[in-house]
């Protein structure tokens, strides 16, 4: 018997592709990273959801945000990947919040300026279903807090 | 925290020259996941352009990334590269000279991770 967490994080990837279920989220995180792009939606990846609800596979989010690189742009303290140990079973939400830290970038979630709402989590069914004027989509602020999509 | 345990494991998956992640997405409606592995979760950025962010990453921006799309025989439609990070990688969709959205994108992912 084998603890993942002696494992290097790309093999505990492997095996949890091979003994979990894909988990569809019904979450999106629509955001903007800046005022002239359209608005950009995340989709949670099923087989990472998978992950993050079983537990003991990914490392803490923390760990993306300490990787170091050199002035070529190469890693340099890739082992802290595999070294720390991974976290717990997470819930849906808590797995979005994760998310959002890890694949969003940081100015998106963590530096509040201005009065604008950069950044909100909704179901599926309240994005459109077609893709019409796709790139001129923004997130509509004053239907923010009438239509509880945050 | 769930304990997901195993009794072998043969070989390692990480060896060099093996593909270290795939994605099959829809790329119309709202997108989502086919297939995928080593995926976190990919992006709508808008018309035809995509992003899948890596749950391992890259060790650095020189790994390779091989993107195609589906498409009729007669139609001009391309998958192009866009952009390289260790940990994302962001690709597009055209039509002729026409960024469009794709019914579907197929990506893979070689090179060494961090």
């Amino acid at each position: 018997m084998t603890r993942l967490a002696s494992l290097k994080l790309y093999e505990r990837l492997a095996i949890a592709k091979e003994h979990l279920e894909p988990i569809q989220s019904d979450y999106r995180v629509i955001f903007e990273t800046d005022l002239d792009s359209p608005s950009s939606i995340l989709v949670p990846d099923p087989n990472w959801m998978a992950a993050a609800i079983c537990g003991g596979i990914l490392p803490p989010v923390e760990v993306y945000h300490q990787l170091e690189t050199d002035n070529q742009g190469r890693v340099i303290n890739g082992h802290i990947f595999h070294e720390t140990a991974p976290i717990g079973a997470m819930n849906e939400e808590e797995a979005i919040e994760y998310l959002i830290q890890k694949d969003i970038p940081e100015h998106v979630w963590a530096v509040k300026r201005g009065n604008a709402i950069k950044m909100v989590i909704c179901r599926k069914n309240q994005l459109p279903a077609g893709r019409e004027w796709r790139n001129a989509w923004k997130i509509k602020q004053e239907n923010i807090n009438d239509k509880n999509l945050h | 925290m769930s304990n997901l345990n195993v009794t072998n494991i043969n070989g390692s998956d990480a060896e060099a020259g093996k593909a270290k992640a795939y994605l099959n997405m829809n790329g119309t409606g709202t997108i989502a996941v086919n297939g995928s592995f080593n995926v976190s979760s990919i992006v709508d950025v808008g018309t035809g352009q995509y992003s899948a962010n890596f749950t391992a990453s890259f060790s650095a921006n020189t790994y390779t990334i091989q993107v195609s799309k589906r498409a009729n025989l007669n139609d001009s439609n391309i998958a192009l590269m866009g952009a390289l990070a260790i940990g994302q990688s962001t690709f597009m969709s055209a039509d002729g000279s026409t960024v469009a959205d794709a019914i579907e994108v197929y990506l893979t992912a070689h090179g060494d991770l961090a």
